[in-house]
């Protein structure tokens, strides 16, 4: 088992994490932020933009040490057979609950705005089996399925953000920076768990068709999701102010209150398009990478054959898994934590200890 | 593979043909509200909302034919402990489901609106139907059902009408335009006080009240005496959710210079040199900023507003198309916008509501006085010093320089 | 299997067996490698039951140079050219050179040898040594002679038979552009595509396939634009077909597509030789079958059929603005019906409210849910189109008022459809034919969608073009990735996907196809003012050579 058959480009790799980085986000990223930042919400985003970016170089430093090899082998020569399969289940169990929520979160939205009445088993259903359709037709779809809809969705949101554009009173970002840097910093918190998503690439790094050159895609996707994640912020603070922080899904207000001259109205259907585009490829992403990582974790010859029982897996705990939308909310900020030291903590422990164990080539070496 | 395929078609059509499309409901079984009207109930606690559903064969039918003026609209009653209950209990009524995604016209009856719209209120933010740009109105000195009533019975398109009627009051700029989005916010807000248009409803042959322009009642009235009409006119003013009083004509004008969300309007002033005629002036601009200052450990609020406008009609022969003229009218013009907005202020004082959001206005410039003055802001905005500077232009005469008459 | 058993059923029913068959076609196509005996007679008597009740072949025994030798020649009526016949038996008879007394020693096989290097005025001829050979070439239009006391015969193409000329092409029409279209005759098609790439570099690589048909297939390319790697693969996928017959090219195309069951299309298909000539220049490789007008190009892409070979004969602006309809149309087609179901059953705010009170309006009294009125009308649409196709000329009125007063017209008035359903079907209707490549499978993909859209509202249909175009870009078509160059994506080569450049800026052909002869043209080609006094007008009446 091996990433032969599976070549990206550097562009797709940018495209697909910064699909991953906006995908979910977009719609509560802004009420979580705004909860803790109030109207400074959008410099915490920029701050996160930065860590986004630190964390991502720390990811790419880690995989490039260990070309052709994913974090659950390297993890084991790093700190040992057992310690290493612990850390490795570690991250596939992560990969697997962000899933989850991403799912659930996902149905939520589709029950609260689009289909009250429709059940929720339908759409688990129905997303994980799109999901499954694509990624047994391996990354490499998965990329350019993604390369191919997410101009579209580009151009929904800034068409969107482009119609709502007269209604926007700037006056309601006002006062800038008026609690200081503790609330600014207290918005960072939460945001820095959607900004480290690129450590997929620890997963599907070996599949990039040049690894040494990964740290451009991810720069340059992470940046572009921040400069994106904070447009669209400024826009949402803008029209909805402290409101925002009031709201579910606050992004949906942004279409929700169009009007463009009697004729364009009420275009909250098209989040619903961008949401099932971007979405689907994160969790087909989620998914694939589950997969791929258990199979190697197991030491299986072939991943495909896990795509059924984890994709059973996924309807089945994001339907039973939370009671109710309140339990998934506070979930998403309980995760925090344990999130944060998968996705950072311990890729930064796995290359302080290579770097003192001398494991693994360091990039530089290996190019020269 | 293609058993899996076929396995999975299978088990989609068996779902679809047995569960059904849950969400899945024809345009034909919803009722179209156009227009909704919320009062209180005679029982006590009880909610009474009337809606206006579109009759949409009726209409449809109608285009055809030609000349049938028939009403397009049904109205009905209902009575509930709630909102959602009461919309629900429409069904008892009518078949069809309401929709509410296509309201344009959120009427308050005012009992309702003095004992506060709170629980009212959040139905309409919580669902998913409603539209945040469905405008709100005040009934004054009727219920809103009536209104309804009188929406559902206009010529062409009940519900449009009312939102036209809205929307090109920006000519004229004597109402606020108050959409369900401003009016949370207001609501939302822990100073700002919200302001509401008021509609009334003008009975045939009845007299406008005094505010009124001469002659807007209108032949209609005399031709057809069951006829009712609806008129904007002036501004409800809240206090938290809770009315508190009114606005005439000058006085809501007043706020919107001091807001500058007057588009277009009309201001008549006496001719300079020739005091027993009239000119009006048709405001093209506004800009308009409130400043709050610090003065010492006071704080004073800074009212700038620069119009634009342009002489458009005149009585009288006296000569206005000089420059001396034109600074002369220009200061006539700020002395009426003076005076409105001072009238505003008075009401607002009086009825102690921050209706300008000049609380957010001093939030935003001086966030740290804000924490110690919003918690008195009750006793504080009364007391409020607030300077005014106006600055009119005139800049265009039309296209003769000589009024007509005789030279 | 199921012909023993009919067989069996038969004999219990009817105590009597049929009698079997006695296959003389099959003895005839397969007579084993029978040598060619050097007794003209026993040749003779071989080929007579070798071609038992096959009236209309000729054998005709004959003496060569007055007495001499004799003859036998074989070929099928109407399948050569009589006149030519004619002539070659007139100066085999009256050979005079095999009665100089030089020539009259000579052994039966030296004068088979001397007739065929020196009388045989034919332009291809073959010389066999079997009657399988023979019986090849005779039903291949080939004239065999066969000499008495010679174990061989020599084939002679004389092929001459009735065929269409070349004409219009029905299927794709153009107002600009070379109005030439293929025909049934594979030698003619092959002649219409070297005179319009002239030299060896054009390779025609022949190919007989099909049992009973064994039609003659050409690959053609074009040597040193054509990646060899796609050749080889196109070679291989053709070699390994084993097929009965092949009565069109549609035969192959399912031999050599990629994906069969897929909706899209993965071999392109045109009448046209100029869009052939055009795609070899890209590094395709195109397949003529003898006996259809129809020929194939792979690798087809998905964007191909958004490219028509007008749009690089007209006007730049004009040819990128077509190019632009024919994308949207492509989307409305796929869409629309999905969509507006959709939006009216579950998102009836996005709508204008005015378009709302009139639809539902319409609405009012419909028997039908509005999925099932979209349904039938599509049904009843593709029904109409189909009748129209199969439909004798004469007829066709009849269908067209049938259609549109009682299908248009009175549904509407009885209240059965909703207007604005039938404009949104006419729409789709119309839209499909834009681009014609792949009017098959929006044809087909148009209702999953629909249910799609009635079931889950936009969300289905999203959730369904989502899958679309997973599966549309998993694709490949002879190794080169089927959404190329959207994805993967090669932004410069979309100059000519979503416009058409001017000719000028088109300097490099599509990198995905063709891997080693990029440059098509040398850049800097664009008509400029020369220097000097060409600013004022030109005095004497020659212009600078670049104008031209």
């Amino acid at each position: 088992m091996n990433f032969k058959d599976e070549q990206i480009s550097g562009r797709q790799l940018a495209l697909l994490l910064f699909c991953i980085l906006i995908s979910t986000t977009i719609l509560i990223l802004p009420a979580l932020v705004v909860r803790e930042a109030k109207q400074d919400a959008w410099m915490s985003i920029l701050v996160v933009t930065i860590l986004g970016i630190l964390s991502g170089l720390l990811q790419v430093r880690l995989g490039c040490r260990f070309p052709g090899k994913t974090i659950i082998e390297y993890s084991k020569e790093i700190t040992g057979r057992f310690l290493g399969s612990l850390l490795g289940l570690s991250s596939i169990l992560l990969m697997f609950y962000i899933n989850v929520i991403v799912i659930r979160e996902f149905i939520e939205l589709l029950k609260t705005e689009y289909f009250p009445e429709t059940p929720m088993e339908v759409f688990a259903f129905t997303i994980v089996l799109a999901a499954a359709y694509i990624i047994r037709r391996g990354l490499e779809v998965l990329c350019r399925t993604n390369e191919i809809l997410l101009p579209f969705e580009i151009f929904f949101i800034l068409g969107g953000l482009l119609l709502i554009f007269k209604d926007l009173e700037f006056s309601r970002l006002l006062p800038v920076f008026a609690g200081g840097a503790i609330p600014v910093l207290k918005g960072v918190y939460p945001a820095t768990v959607f900004f480290a998503e690129t450590y997929l690439i620890l997963v599907i790094l070996p599949a990039l068709n040049n690894p040494r050159e990964a740290t451009r895609p991810v720069v340059a996707a992470v940046v572009a999701a921040g400069i994106f994640h904070t447009v669209l912020s400024i826009a949402v603070l803008a029209l909805l102010g402290l409101e925002t922080a009031d709201r579910y899904f606050s992004v949906i207000d942004l279409f929700r209150y169009i009007s463009v001259a009697g004729i364009i109205e009420r275009q909250e259907a098209l989040v619903m398009a961008i949401w099932v585009g971007t979405g689907l490829v994160k969790i087909g992403l989620y998914y694939y990478c589950t997969c791929l990582a258990t199979a190697r974790w197991a030491g299986l010859r072939d991943w495909r054959p896990l795509v059924f029982p984890t994709g059973v897996l996924l309807v089945l705990v994001s339907i039973v898994h939370f009671p109710d939308i309140s339990v998934l909310q506070e979930t998403i900020i309980k995760i925090i934590p344990m999130a944060l030291s998968i996705q950072i903590g311990l890729p930064l422990l796995l290359l302080i200890i290579a770097a003192f164990r001398g494991k693994g080539g360091s990039a530089g070496e290996k190019a020269a | 593979m293609k058993k899996q395929l076929s396995l999975l078609l299978c088990a989609a059509i068996i779902l679809i043909v047995t569960a059904g499309c849950w969400d899945y409901r024809e345009l034909e079984q919803r009722g179209l509200v156009c227009c909704l009207g919320l009062d209180r109930a005679a029982e006590p606690g009880k909610i009474k909302m009337t809606v206006s559903v579109i009759r949409p064969g009726e209409v449809s039918s109608d285009t055809g034919a030609g000349g049938v003026v028939r009403s397009k609209a049904a109205y009905y009653t209902a009575t509930g402990d709630t909102v959602f209950e009461t919309t629900r209990n429409f069904l008892m009524q009518s078949s069809r489901r309401l929709f509410w995604g296509h309201n344009r016209n959120l009427i308050i009856g005012e009992a309702m609106a003095r004992e506060g719209v709170f629980n009212v209120i959040d139905r309409f933010v919580r669902g998913v139907e409603p539209r945040l740009r469905s405008w709100v109105f005040v009934a004054g000195g009727t219920e809103a059902k009536e209104i309804v009533e009188t929406v559902s019975k206009m010529e062409d398109g009940p519900g449009a009408e009312l939102d036209a009627l809205i929307k090109s009051s920006t000519s004229l700029s004597v109402v606020p335009q108050v959409d369900l989005k401003l009016f949370i916010e207001r609501l939302n807000s822990k100073t700002a006080a919200a302001v509401v248009p008021r509609l009334e409803l003008i009975r045939a042959g009845e007299k406008t009240d005094a505010g009124d322009y001469p002659g807007t009642s209108g032949p209609a009235g005399a031709a057809e005496p069951k006829r009712q009409r609806l008129k904007l006119s002036g501004t409800a003013v809240f206090k938290g959710d809770r009315l508190v009083g009114w606005l005439n004509k000058a006085e809501s004008r007043g706020l919107l210079w001091a807001l500058g969300k007057a588009q277009s309007s009309i201001v008549v002033v006496k001719c300079p040199g020739d005091e027993s005629s009239l000119a009006s002036l048709e405001l093209l601009e506004l800009i308009s900023k409130i400043k709050p200052e610090k003065r010492g450990n006071r704080i004073v609020i800074t009212v700038e507003v620069q119009t634009e406008s342009n002489l458009v009609e005149q009585q009288g022969t006296a000569d206005l198309a000089t420059p001396e003229a034109l600074r002369s009218l220009e200061r006539r013009h700020a002395t009426v916008v003076k005076n409105e907005i001072h009238a505003t202020v008075k009401k607002a004082r009086e009825y102690n509501a921050d209706i300008f959001g000049f609380g957010e206005a001093i939030e935003r410039k001086f966030p740290q006085e804000w924490k110690e003055l919003e918690s008195r802001w009750d006793e504080a905005f009364p007391e409020l010093e607030i300077e005014l500077k106006v600055k009119s232009r005139i800049l265009r005469v039309g296209r003769i320089t000589r009024p007509v008459g005789p030279r | 299997m199921l012909s023993k058993f009919v067989r069996w059923l038969q004999r219990r029913l009817f105590k009597q067996v049929p009698e079997e068959p006695f296959n003389l076609a099959e003895k005839a196509t397969k007579p084993g490698r029978l040598k060619i005996s050097s007794n003209l007679n026993n040749n003779l008597a071989r080929l007579q039951e070798l071609y038992y009740r096959c009236d209309d072949t000729v054998m005709r025994r004959f003496e060569i140079g007055s007495g001499r030798l004799g003859g036998l020649i074989v070929y099928l009526e109407g399948f050569v050219d009589q006149d030519r016949v004619s002539e070659i038996m007139d100066g085999l008879m009256l050979l005079s050179r095999l009665t100089d007394p030089q020539c009259s020693k000579m052994k039966a096989e030296q004068s088979f040898d001397l007739i065929v290097n020196q009388c045989l005025v034919a332009g291809e001829t073959n010389l066999v040594e079997n009657l399988q050979q023979v019986t090849q070439g005779v039903f291949r239009g080939e004239l065999a002679l066969f000499i008495n006391g010679v174990a061989r015969a020599v084939l002679i193409d004389l092929k001459g038979y009735e065929h269409r000329n070349v004409s219009i092409p029905e299927t794709e029409v153009v107002i600009r552009g070379p109005r030439e279209g293929f025909i049934e005759e594979l030698v003619t098609n092959l002649i219409l595509l070297r005179r319009r790439i002239k030299g060896p570099q054009l390779k025609v690589e022949k190919i007989f396939l099909g049992e009973q048909s064994a039609t003659a297939v050409a690959i053609t390319y074009v040597k040193g634009i054509a990646d060899d790697k796609i050749v080889e693969e196109v070679r291989r996928r053709l070699k390994r077909i084993k097929i009965d017959a092949v009565l069109d090219s549609g035969y192959l195309e399912e031999y050599i597509e990629d994906a069969p069951y897929s909706p899209f299309p993965t071999v392109g298909n045109t009448e046209k030789p100029d869009v052939v000539a055009a795609k070899l220049l890209e590094g395709r490789v195109g397949i003529l079958v003898d006996g259809s007008p129809f020929a194939l190009t792979v690798p087809h892409l998905l964007v191909e059929a958004f490219q028509v070979s007008e749009d690089y004969y007209s006007r730049p602006f004009y040819a990128s603005m077509t190019r632009l309809i024919r994308i949207v149309a492509f989307m409305i087609t796929l869409l629309l019906p999905a969509i507006y179901v959709a939006v009216q059953a579950y998102h009836p705010e996005m709508i204008p409210t005015i378009l709302v009170v009139r639809m539902a309006g319409a609405r009012e009294g419909i028997p039908f849910p509005a999925l099932l009125e979209a349904f039938l009308m599509l049904a009843i649409y593709e029904l109409l189109k189909e009748a129209g196709l199969r439909m004798p000329r004469a007829v066709g009125q009849a269908v067209a008022i049938v259609g549109t007063l009682v299908l248009g017209e009175a549904a509407i008035r009885s209240g059965i459809v909703t207007p604005a359903m039938v404009i949104v079907v006419a729409l789709t209707g119309i839209t499909g034919f834009v681009i014609p490549p792949e009017s098959e499978s929006i044809a087909v993909l148009k209702f999953p969608l629909l249910f799609a859209g009635s079931f889950l509202g936009l969300f289905g249909v999203m959730l369904l073009v989502f899958v679309l175009v997973a599966h549309a870009v998993s694709l490949r078509s002879c190794g080169v990735p089927y959404t190329s160059p959207l994805a993967p994506a090669a932004y410069g080569e979309w100059k000519d996907v979503f416009i058409r450049a001017p000719w000028p800026l088109l300097q490099r052909r599509p990198g995905v196809i063709d891997r080693q002869n990029l440059r098509r043209q040398p850049a800097e080609q664009t008509p400029q003012p020369s220097k000097g006094k060409s600013s004022r007008l030109p005095e004497k009446n020659e212009g600078s050579p670049d104008e031209f």
